[in-house]
């Protein structure tokens, strides 16, 4: 049988081989790919703080681009408000690429609703393309640019040329890029991570239940490239702060004199 | 001692037609442009050969024909006539910066010092001539020290002349209206025997006035006053196209440049060139214009604004990179300048400085978004005093200070992260009286409400004239989690104590919380 490639990672003696050497492939890929890393000038990454960092307010590592898909109408919001999370942090100017198209199905960003998220905005510097194809140009040339804390871009696809270019050009630059995704397929791309944002039940105000509580968002990391497990976790979307016009209840008496 | 020179366009209106019109008239053919008057088609203007054979402008086509059978005729288009003229005029600029348009068929240039740039002024008279041969105009030029003497010596003197002596000596043999009156009061000055200036200028000046006191004083005055024009007596001013940049530099082409990657070569050079008299004169550029001359005599602008002074040559560059690939050829570049028409103070600045550095790095970046995606395409959110929430943000152009958000008023009222340009309709499919809806329809999904907090009453600001509904904000959470910010506009009507609107309430959704 003549082999139509030479493929090293196939083990051509037999199937049971395979799966007993399975194991210290994984081992030697991941040797491997530190290997790349430290080449090309980059300190492997221990990622990713998801998990380790309390409330599990999902963190972006700088120099990759990170998706955040929107699946639904709804979901894009929720997906916003987690992309303001990573970036509220910093003082830096935060590049905002949208094209009409976004802005007339889903809105601007609201100043005042900004201001008491926690993200000044005035930080936050527009730009309104026409079609997609400026967005992803804008995109690059932003990400070239070490002033901003993050580029954000909103698109409705993104394909994997594009988003190869993009990550590129982030880890050459070292800058952060956050694509918020709305589409109802998930794309094929080159991006880092890739989380799914779904809005959950706002978490119940025990004294109110009639009204929307602390808001929360489901957030499910769907693929990563430094290698973490899947997972899916309820973020809150706001700092939970003591509430200090709540009345407790405060039993008067220890007990009832026996 | 000023330099005045005047072109003559004797023929503009025909060969302006013939080189623009697709139709082909043969050289030898009469040919005439018409337009109607007083109801009736009057000749415009004529060909030269048409002119021999004893057509004029101003005779009606029937006169025309009658003499002229096979004369050819086109309607005339005053109004691209001029500008055209303007675009010439624009695209004489080559030779000095004030260029002006004088009538329907002539143009003035201000050429005090620009001769010597062209190798004295008969090489610069040969030079227009050949220019504007080339593209098919038959041009009479002079120069002399004022604009009435030019105007004069271009129409009714020898052409390309040049006043070397007196300007009473080079008026004098040439006819009265060559002094820019009016008909009537050359005739009248004929009728008198006085034919040429030189018999005017030798009555004194005191007895003219008292000679033709008969006359309308509005003549003996405008008649004084363009005999003290042309012997510059009387200052007459110039009024150029446009103002002289300031900052400007230029690059002039052996050959027609045909590709755009060798005015990419020259912009360079030239950028530098612009950087290096910027930084002298401690001048940072706001507004940059590339103009390059055509040889078929029209001109492509294109004009970039930065958000910062910057006198770096560098980002010109790529500020006109974005630009220049719209620029046609045609038959060739073989000038081009770069202005900067708009500059501000800008000191030297300390190198190094790391968070300068990233301020001015990303303010170039800006610039080119502005320069490829237009100029409103890159903006902050801005606050805006109102109550509106739609009217509470602005978009402003970057770079520029709007209200602070540091004065918003803060409360405690949600707002939502995002808002919709406009409110959208929501249909209602539960109603509650006087709450938010249990169910309702957005963008055929409905949905169904879990929590709702409100209403925050929102109306427009009482200073406002027109009648404008209240709104009555609500946030509500549907089903699976999101948030909206929904207002019904318009009040229910509640019994005894305000009777229903003429309009039932109507809701809407505005905008989205996290």
């Amino acid at each position: 049988m003549q082999p139509i490639a030479h493929n090293d990672n196939v083990v051509r003696q037999g199937l049971g081989r395979v799966s007993k050497a399975l194991p210290d492939r994984a081992a030697l890929l991941q040797s491997l790919r530190g290997e790349i890393d430290r080449l090309e000038g980059h300190e492997a990454e221990t990622v990713l703080p998801a998990v380790s960092v309390p409330q599990g307010v999902a963190s972006f590592a700088v120099g990759k681009v990170h998706e955040l898909w929107a699946r639904h109408l709804m979901d894009h919001a929720a997906c916003m408000a987690m992309l303001l999370q990573a970036v509220a942090e910093t003082e830096k100017p935060v590049l905002w690429v949208m094209d009409q198209m976004m802005i007339r199905d889903y809105g601007l960003p609201y100043g005042p609703g900004l201001l008491s998220f926690g993200v000044d905005p005035a930080r936050i510097m527009l730009v309104r393309a026409r079609k997609n194809k400026e967005v992803v140009w804008a995109l690059e040339e932003g990400l070239k640019v070490s002033a901003f804390a993050a580029i954000v871009g909103e698109v409705q696809q993104t394909d994997l040329t594009t988003s190869r270019r993009l990550s590129l050009m982030a880890r050459e630059h070292k800058s952060l890029c956050l694509l918020l995704v709305r589409n109802q397929q998930a794309p094929s791309s080159a991006a880092y991570s890739r989380w799914q944002i779904r809005p959950y039940e706002s978490r119940k105000d025990e004294y109110e239940t009639a009204t929307p509580g602390v808001p929360q968002a489901e957030a499910q990391l769907m693929k990563h490239r430094g290698g973490e497990k899947p997972y899916r976790h309820i973020l809150p979307l706001q700092k939970t702060e003591e509430p200090d016009h709540a009345a407790y209840p405060v039993p008067m008496v220890a007990s009832v004199a026996g | 001692m000023r330099r005045i020179l005047s072109l003559w366009l004797p023929q503009w209106p025909v060969e302006r037609w013939r080189r623009t019109s697709a139709i082909n008239v043969k050289e030898g053919r009469p040919f005439a442009l018409t337009h109607s008057l007083d109801n009736t088609q009057k000749l415009y203007a004529v060909c030269p050969r048409a002119y021999d054979i004893g057509l004029r402008g101003g005779m009606t086509l029937a006169e025309a024909r009658a003499m002229l059978p096979d004369v050819y005729t086109a309607e005339a288009d005053r109004e691209a006539d001029h500008k055209a003229l303007t675009q010439l005029a624009l695209w004489l600029g080559r030779y000095s910066p004030l260029t002006a348009v004088d009538g329907h068929d002539g143009l003035l240039i201000d050429s005090t010092g620009c001769a010597h740039l062209f190798g004295g002024e008969a090489a610069m008279l040969a030079d227009i001539r050949a220019r504007l041969a080339r593209a098919g105009f038959t041009v009479c030029l002079a120069i002399a020290e004022t604009r009435g003497a030019a105007w004069a010596c271009a129409r009714y003197g020898e052409d390309g002349f040049l006043q070397q002596g007196s300007l009473s000596d080079c008026l004098s043999p040439l006819p009265m209206q060559a002094l820019r009156l009016d008909k009537e009061a050359v005739l009248t000055l004929e009728r008198l025997g006085l034919k040429t200036i030189g018999q005017l200028t030798a009555i004194p000046r005191a007895s003219l006035a008292r000679r033709f006191r008969d006359l309308p004083a509005k003549e003996v005055t405008a008649l004084l006053t363009r005999l003290d024009q042309a012997l510059g007596r009387k200052d007459e001013p110039l009024m150029p196209l446009r103002e002289p940049p300031r900052w400007q530099v230029r690059q002039a082409f052996m050959e027609p440049v045909l590709h755009l990657d060798l005015l990419e070569r020259a912009l360079e050079a030239l950028a530098s060139d612009l950087s290096i008299i910027l930084q002298e004169a401690e001048q940072g550029a706001r507004r940059l214009v590339l103009t390059a001359f055509r040889v078929d005599g029209t001109l492509q602008q294109s004009v970039v604004g930065t958000s910062r002074p910057t006198h770096t040559p560098e980002h010109f560059c790529r500020l006109f990179a974005e630009k220049i690939t719209g620029f046609e050829a045609g038959f060739g570049f073989d000038l081009i300048t770069l202005a900067a028409s708009e500059t501000q103070a800008l000191r030297p600045q300390q190198v190094g400085n790391r968070q300068e550095e990233d301020i001015a790095a990303a303010a170039r970046f800006l610039d080119r978004v502005a320069a490829r995606l237009g100029p409103e395409a890159v903006c902050q959110i801005s606050h805006h005093e109102s109550h509106q929430p739609e009217k509470c943000q602005q978009l402003v152009p970057a770079g520029t200070t709007g209200l602070a958000w540091e004065q918003f008023p803060h409360g405690k009222a949600p707002r939502p992260l995002r808002l919709l340009p406009r409110p959208e309709g929501i249909e209602v499919l539960a109603e509650v009286p006087e709450g938010p809806p249990m169910r309702f329809r957005w963008r055929r999904l409905s949905h169904r409400v879990l929590k709702a907090a409100g209403p925050e009453r929102i109306a427009a600001e009482w200073w406002l004239t027109g009648h404008q509904d209240t709104r009555d904000y609500y946030q509500v959470e549907v089903e699976d989690g999101a948030r909206f910010w929904l207002f019904r506009k318009g009040l229910y009507a509640v019994p005894g104590v305000r009777p229903a609107e003429e309009n039932s309430p109507q809701w809407f959704l505005h905008g989205f919380f996290a």
